[in-house]
């Protein structure tokens, strides 16, 4: 609280913009609390001595089920910086990270995070507070790894870092079940860190029970997404984007598995299990291939929508709802968590990627896609060009080409952006007249 | 003339030793500053680090002229490109050897076993038999040339080496004939031992960041009147600094060493590159540290905001700066450094 009045009382400016940015998003007052719950957990999990005993900071997708059933309440950072530039407050802690040293080319995920912690900003402004452990993983990116390695090292707190292979093109069952040996060893060696830095013993119950919530909370998740196959999809993505944060933040499980529980039951009612349950359909169905650029809601909800183009499928969200459910043996458990993080929709290689784009084109009955070129993300920009070729080869879908950044505003211009997704629209009507003949 | 194996890696992780043993010649694939790299573009984003798209350029267009290609777990951008090397360079073979990115024991078992993996992989599809003698000979041959490295990289600091000279010997290290590069070195050697003393004229410098990858980058020093005498890049003393194990198993001796050499930016802690770079500034006099940074290089882009507090916090004076990939002396990259020699010698 002390924390936010500061803010407030030193940056009345950033504080009046980022309650208008959240008031620009289409949350529910339902959704509103959820996040400031999660949010405000981090920072008063101290009082919850019965629930945490620690504070545990992750990367996205790192299997914090293993700490969380130690008692750590886990904190994302890239959570707190996505909702930082949702809220339209990132350029100064990049600004700030910048001149700290790290180039301009850096991840704006990582650079709003540094930033806002350097200035003292408090989680709902993107700063992190000191964890009593940091815990990363690469299976997405290296930037994951030396990020909070730093921030660890700033701090003098312990560290655990998995290390992820790499699964390439043309990889078959049997290299996945020799990373998978790899990933047990590791997770296995983080149990006995766990250990040490907490003198507890880990608890395989209490493991096995968060692992069986985060499997329930995802399948809740995808049920509820798979909704957006109907005609019309029902949820967009100026929705979803921020809907997926229970999940992806392991915030506290019961009320997440509660929150999308009451959702699916009021898509359920709403919509039965009929497959075309209103007439008609978006003009044109699009799949967002990337980040979301979480500075623009006005793009999915104004600029494309008033186009009749709506985004009704992406990889990106789906990716953290991939949770398997645990087995029956404590190692049979440990290599699912392997399995389900080592592959995700976000990180496939080139051959899976392809594959997968088609069945979406399929299932989702696509228009057309839209490839974010993500200054910040080399891992998600590299091979889209080859994706674009092998799509349009095969179905001549009309793909736009998105070249910005998901937290610098500064890297999109409206103007040539508005044209070339007007080129994009006309493309997309050429091609709804081919589908139909 | 042996066949060339070809390898891309980002750092010193590939184990040239056991394409050695298999009778062919490591030739460490580098780009090629003076091409346009047009044909890798059409594939890979011009805001993706230059360097990878003239190695893809070089794939696509040499790849006939080498037995097969292996690549390691590197860098984000290295690792990804690996698939569009799949899809636009053709080889007959195309091998992935996942170097970890921890080291301790867990991840050294993994590498050993990813080694041991590479090398059965060679066995059957050049049906050639990697002995531990043929692997031990390799070894032996390698620590020669790291010996021979590490005595002449030592001369920089005290004879009239400029700077490229010694990058094209460590540059020769990972492309020609080892034999050839045996002999080559030791008459090196005994040409650079005759020469004359430092010049005074001219700066110490220790140089960390990006490998510098053509000579023309060094040549920029030696325009701004900076020596390079102390280094950690993967074309100079990541590639000799350490000598390989020669006695046991001979793969678990490739392991060991490889958990051994300055650590390349792209794996963890940090502090061990540190380390590295503390340990040379101890054992060799210099003015200044130059901490450059090719552009898009996102592993020394996130190690160099640490590094240089902490070297700053020792009292060394340094500067960081970010060079584009071209032959062409960037005269305000070169006044950059003017300035910097500058201050450092007042
Ligand atoms: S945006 Fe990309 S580089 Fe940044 S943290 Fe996410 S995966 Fe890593
Ligand atoms: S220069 Fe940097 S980004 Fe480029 S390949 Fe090397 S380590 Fe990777």
């Amino acid at each position: 609280m002390i924390k936010m009045a500061r803010f407030i009382a030193k940056n009345p400016q950033v504080f009046k913009e980022g309650i208008k940015g959240y008031l620009n998003q289409p949350l529910t007052p339902r959704m509103l609390q959820v996040l400031m719950q999660y949010i405000n957990q981090s920072k008063i999990y101290k009082l919850m001595p019965w629930k945490f005993r620690k504070f545990g900071v992750f990367t996205a997708g790192f299997p914090a089920e293993i700490p969380a059933s130690m008692g750590f309440s886990p904190g994302f950072p890239e959570a707190y910086a996505a909702l930082t530039a949702t809220a339209g407050c990132a350029v100064p802690p990049i600004e700030c990270a910048d001149s700290l040293g790290y180039g301009r080319d850096i991840c704006t995920y990582m650079k709003t995070s540094i930033g806002a912690s350097y200035l003292g900003w408090p989680e709902d402004f993107g700063g992190v507070r000191e964890a009593d452990a940091y815990f990363s993983a690469n299976f997405v990116c290296d930037t994951h790894l030396k990020w909070v390695e730093n921030e660890a090292r700033i701090h003098g707190k312990p560290y655990f870092a998995l290390d992820y292979p790499s699964v390439v093109a043309g990889e078959d069952e049997s290299r996945i079940e020799e990373y998978i040996d790899y990933l047990e060893e590791q997770l296995w060696d983080m149990i006995k860190f766990l250990e040490d830095i907490t003198g507890r013993k880990f608890d395989e119950d209490k493991f096995l029970e968060i692992v069986n919530n985060s499997y329930e909370i995802c399948q809740l998740f995808r049920q509820l997404n798979d909704y957006r196959r109907r005609f019309p999809a029902n949820r967009y993505f100026e929705w979803v984007r921020i809907f997926m944060l229970p999940m992806v933040t392991q915030w506290n499980q019961k009320d997440a598995i509660r929150f999308y529980k009451s959702e699916l039951k009021k898509a359920q009612k709403r919509y039965g299990d009929k497959m075309e349950i209103e007439p008609g359909r978006e003009k044109y169905r699009v799949l967002w291939e990337g980040i979301t650029l979480w500075y623009n809601v006005d793009l999915y909800q104004k600029v494309l929508a008033d186009k009749g183009a709506r985004i009704v499928f992406e990889p990106y969200t789906i990716s953290f709802a991939g949770r398997g459910k645990p087995q029956k043996t404590m190692k049979g458990t440990l290599r699912q968590v392997a399995r389900d993080t080592l592959i995700i929709p976000y990180t496939l290689n080139l051959d899976r990627r392809i594959e997968y784009f088609n069945k979406m084109i399929v299932d989702y009955d696509l228009d057309g896609i839209i490839m974010h070129e993500n200054h910040s993300c080399r891992p998600s920009s590299t091979g889209l060009l080859d994706l674009r070729d092998s799509l349009q080869k095969r179905w001549g879908i009309p793909v736009l080409m998105m070249n910005t950044d998901h937290c610098d505003p500064r890297a999109y211009a409206d103007g040539p952006m508005n044209t070339r997704i007007d080129g994009f629209v006309e493309l997309m009507e050429e091609y709804t007249k081919k589908k139909k003949h | 003339m042996k066949k060339k194996f070809a390898y891309y890696d980002t750092g010193h992780e590939f184990p040239e030793e056991i394409v050695m043993a298999a009778g062919f010649t490591p030739y460490k694939i580098l780009g090629d500053v003076h091409v346009s790299t047009d044909p890798a573009d059409r594939y890979v984003q011009n805001y993706i680090c230059p360097f990878s798209r003239s190695c893809l350029t070089e794939g696509m267009a040499h790849s006939q002229e080498w037995a097969g290609i292996a690549f390691c777990h590197g860098c984000d951008t290295t690792n990804n490109q690996y698939d569009i090397w799949k899809y636009h360079v053709k080889t007959d073979f195309l091998y992935w050897i996942n170097t970890p990115a921890k080291n301790d024991k867990i991840s050294r078992k993994f590498h050993s076993h990813e080694l041991r993996r590479f090398k059965e992989h060679l066995e059957k599809k050049y049906d050639v038999e990697i002995t531990d003698d043929k692997l031990k000979e390799a070894i032996k041959k390698s620590n020669k040339i790291k010996s021979l490295m590490r005595q002449l990289a030592a001369l920089r600091s005290v004879k009239d080496i400029t700077n490229e000279e010694y990058f094209l010997a460590a540059r020769k290290c990972v492309q020609m004939d080892k034999d050839e590069l045996i002999n080559d070195l030791e008459k090196t050697f005994q040409e650079w031992k005759g020469r004359p003393a430092f010049p005074k004229n001219m700066v110490p410098v220790l140089v960390t960041g990006s490998d510098i990858t053509y000579p023309e980058a060094m040549q920029i020093f030696e325009s701004a009147g900076l020596r390079v005498v102390r280094d950690d890049l993967s074309l100079g003393e990541r590639y000799f600094a350490q000598t390989i194990p020669e006695g046991g198993d001979p793969i678990e001796a490739l392991t060991i060493y490889n958990s051994r050499i300055p650590q390349p930016p792209t794996k963890i802690p940090f502090h061990v590159r540190l380390d590295y770079l503390r340990q040379c500034l101890k054992e060799t006099k210099v003015a200044g540290i130059v901490l450059q940074r090719l552009m898009f290089c996102e592993p020394n882009g996130l190690d160099f905001p640490f590094l240089s507090r902490e070297l700053k916090k020792d009292g060394y004076k340094l500067i960081v700066i970010e060079r584009e990939y071209t032959p062409t002396i960037d005269q305000q990259f070169v006044s950059r450094l003017e300035s910097f020699r500058e201050l450092i010698t007042q």
